[in-house]
């Protein structure tokens, strides 16, 4: 009797599997086998020259030399590492404040600012764009003798002879800019439909129990809203680390992508890219590295913000019950 | 225990499928759609003119219209039912050519795989060294005898490491000053050839005259648009190439020179520091020098007259020779391995770089100094071109092509690798560190040959 009841349910499921299984299928096929096959092309010395491939197996030479653990190797995958993280920070960090703050003003009953809906859709707005004509944009603008650099030197904002594109702060700054002006709209929605999603319960009851704003924000809104900042710092983190369509086409030399000035603002991505017309076995091991450290952060991320009080709670709970 | 092992596999292949964006570069034939977006977001489409589909399709390759003009033009005059059957795929700028073009070398199924291309003088010793990519042009028909009257150095150039020559240009490339007639009489005091030659006949003299329209402008007017103006001339007149016979990496002493003497500028704020080809370098050919920056001269050669001079310099040209003989640029054409058609290829060949009166037409469309001495005299004689398509200052009394006949004389290319345009891009982003304070000499040597082998590791630092 029981035998025949599992089968019942494993029959029903079965169409379940049927609908999940294209995007299983074209995963395998265009994502799992591609990746698998990046790690083996990371074990390969596998370069180019006039055209020809000239492959041998290599082992873990091309990690020891883009480490630079190798002699005469300079460990650049680190520098421009570097690069991607500081030009990800500067733009994520006032990103989330801003979004932060959007959210708490957009949603609040008190404040009543009008026009709300206006609001979203301009800040969204910019995130429609495509990258690369904003890139090509601002590189216009703050180029040398744009218009807006030339207006802030004219009003005395920036020295006469200060040039976005030469200075290591000024490229950065703004690549970080664009992608901030890019993406707090979008981060915006997202917290404001998680405080949407809160108990509307809770803020009156705080409300009666005489706690200001301040406290609301901090006590109520943010703890309620970690679900969705992991989720953005996660998936910021993770489309931050593979960074490229902005910086390589903002501040670049004529070919083989090198960030300018001096190298400041290239990227992992473009890094892989730059080193896939010449050495794919390169290429592949940067792509590893670059995989491996974005596990090892969104790990991090997942277990350091994971609900402490949650666990907390649940440890009691079940300690309770052993005790009973 | 086991849920949580779940989780972690499918948070990990969740991370995985994000990530699959930066591992797809390393991997060519799949690639996920929002990573192909970005990438052709940043990369110019190609702008295929013609039918690739016909049967008898003749697939012609370039990063630019040059190629397709001379084909539109004279070709199309003179073998109207060849032309019809052309196929030309531009691909929208010299910067991403080779990242396009090696793909469909290695493809020869494609539809669009080329028959024909055009090939740019940093790079084309990549692909005539390439037997499985370009065919011998002797394998076309094409003999010496047809190129007998080619300027040695593009003979060269075109030729693979065993000397059998694949590319064929069709133009020579001597490199020379360009300068703004109003302007040089407004600064230099003078629009006399020889009065001006002699103010750019060495780099200390190039020097001294811009400081003094530096202070004869007092900084509204300056002689170059920025300091890369030298670049081509002290790469392009190098005795080494940048790496030796047994692939080490060899800096000429031009290079160091060049980083010297844009420090100099730099320093003293002799030009805009544009970056040569950026819209602030077009900007200043066209300004006035009181209200709006300009550039009294720039680095030029026959093709940049007629390629890249704004209205502004039109009967307003006068020609000076480069401190050191220098070439700029130029163009090959060759066949591929896999051509459907060698016939027809070696026909355009001919006609394009070896028939004179095919060449003495390539002139007349945009006074281009072709690579075929005959064809030159033939011009001379007959006075075509010369005003340089219009360009030249009439009253500094100058032929366009008499002009460029010395310098073209002996230019040597030999030192030209498969690797000059990325490497010559290298050095662009470690002189602007040097020139800026970023960092000394040493260190931007080092980091220059540094980067040479962290991109082409077959290349070695000594």
């Amino acid at each position: 009797m029981a035998t025949k009841k599992r089968r019942k349910s494993v029959e029903r499921g079965k169409y379940g599997y049927l609908f999940i299984a294209p995007f299983f299928i074209t995963y395998l096929l265009f994502q799992l086998w591609p990746l698998i096959n990046t790690f083996y092309y990371s074990t390969l010395s596998y370069y180019k020259r006039n055209g020809r491939e000239i492959i041998s197996f290599a082992g873990l030479e091309n990690f020891a030399d883009i480490l630079g653990l190798t002699a005469g190797e300079r460990p650049y995958v680190l520098i421009y590492l570097k690069n991607t993280l500081i030009m990800w920070g500067m733009n994520f960090i006032p990103q989330i404040l801003v979004s932060l703050l959007m959210a708490a003003w957009l949603t609040n009953n008190k404040v009543k600012i009008r026009g709300t809906g206006a609001i979203k859709v301009i800040i969204y707005l910019p995130s429609i764009i495509t990258a690369a004509s904003v890139s090509v944009l601002f590189k216009a603008m703050f180029s040398q003798y744009g218009p807006i650099t030339k207006t802030l030197r004219d009003i005395g904002i920036i020295s006469e002879n200060f040039d976005f594109m030469a200075s290591v702060m000024g490229t950065r700054g703004l690549i970080s800019f664009i992608l901030f002006w890019m993406w707090f709209g979008n981060t915006s929605l997202m917290l404001i439909s998680g405080v949407m999603g809160i108990d509307p319960g809770l803020f009156e009851a705080a409300d009666i129990d005489g706690a200001n704003g301040k406290k609301q924000f901090f006590y109520i809104t943010l703890p309620l809203l970690k679900p969705i900042l992991l989720y953005t710092l996660v998936t910021s983190a993770i489309g931050g680390l593979q960074m490229y369509d902005i910086p390589a086409l903002f501040n670049v030399t004529e070919t083989n992508l090198q960030g300018l000035p001096n190298d400041t603002s290239t990227t992992m991505a473009m890094y892989i890219m730059r080193l896939y017309n010449s050495n794919v076995g390169k290429a592949a091991t940067v792509s590893v590295f670059l995989f491996a450290v974005t596990l090892a952060v969104s790990l991090v991320l997942f277990v350091s913000m994971g609900d402490k009080e949650a666990k907390k709670l649940k440890k009691a709970e079940r300690r309770r019950r052993n005790e009973k | 225990m086991k849920k949580r092992l779940f989780g972690a596999v499918m948070s990990a292949a969740m991370v995985s499928s994000f990530m699959f964006g930066a591992t797809a570069f390393a991997e060519e034939a799949t690639s996920e759609a929002a990573t192909e977006e970005v990438v052709e977001a940043t990369v110019p489409a190609d702008v295929v003119t013609g039918d690739a589909s016909s049967e008898d399709a003749f697939v012609v390759w370039g990063w630019n219209d040059d190629i397709k003009k001379i084909l539109d033009g004279p070709f199309a005059e003179a073998y109207p039912d060849l032309y019809e059957r052309i196929v030309f795929v531009n691909t929208g700028g010299s910067d991403y050519y080779q990242s396009k073009l090696d793909p469909v070398l290695d493809d020869p199924s494609n539809e669009l795989y080329p028959d024909m291309m055009g090939l740019e003088v940093d790079y084309v010793q990549k692909y005539v060294n390439n037997a499985d990519w370009i065919a011998a042009v002797a394998d076309l028909g094409i003999t010496e005898e047809d190129m007998a009257s080619m300027y040695q150095y593009n003979i060269d150039l075109g030729s693979d490491w065993d000397g059998n020559v694949r590319a064929m240009f069709w133009q020579a490339t001597p490199g020379c000053i360009q300068v703004r007639a109003d302007l040089a009489e407004k600064y230099l005091g003078t629009t006399d050839p020889a009065e001006l030659a002699e103010m750019f006949s060495s780099y200390e003299k190039i020097i001294e005259t811009a400081t003094a329209v530096n202070e004869a402008s007092e900084g509204k007017c300056k002689l170059f648009s920025g300091y890369d103006e030298l670049k081509r001339m002290l790469t392009n007149s190098r005795e080494v190439g940048f790496y030796d016979e047994n692939d080490v990496i060899t800096l000429d002493e031009n290079i160091e020179q060049y980083m010297e003497l844009a420090k100099q500028m730099y320093d003293a704020d002799l030009t805009y520091n544009t970056a040569q080809w950026s819209a602030d370098w077009t900007a200043n050919m066209n300004g006035d020098g009181i209200e709006t920056n300009a550039a009294i001269a720039y680095m030029g050669c026959p093709w940049f007259t007629y390629w890249c001079l704004q209205p502004t310099w039109q009967e307003n040209t006068i020609l000076v020779p480069t401190p050191e003989q220098c070439y700029w640029g130029g163009t090959g054409l060759a066949a591929t391995a896999n051509c459907s058609d060698t016939e027809m290829a070696a026909t355009i060949m001919k006609f394009i770089t070896t028939d004179v009166d095919g060449m003495v037409a390539i002139n007349a469309m945009n006074s281009d100094f072709v690579n075929n001495t005959e064809a030159l005299s033939k011009i001379v004689e007959s006075g075509a071109s010369a005003d340089g398509n219009g360009y030249l200052y009439a009253d500094a009394g100058q032929n366009f092509i008499e002009f460029f006949l010395p310098l073209a004389d002996g230019i040597d290319a030999s030192t030209v690798t498969a690797e000059d345009q990325q490497i010559l891009s290298m050095l662009d982003t470690q002189v602007q560190a040097y020139v800026t304070g970023e960092k000394d000499l040493e260190t931007a040597i080092a980091d220059l040959k540094a980067a040479i082998h962290d991109t082409f590791d077959y290349l070695t630092v000594e």
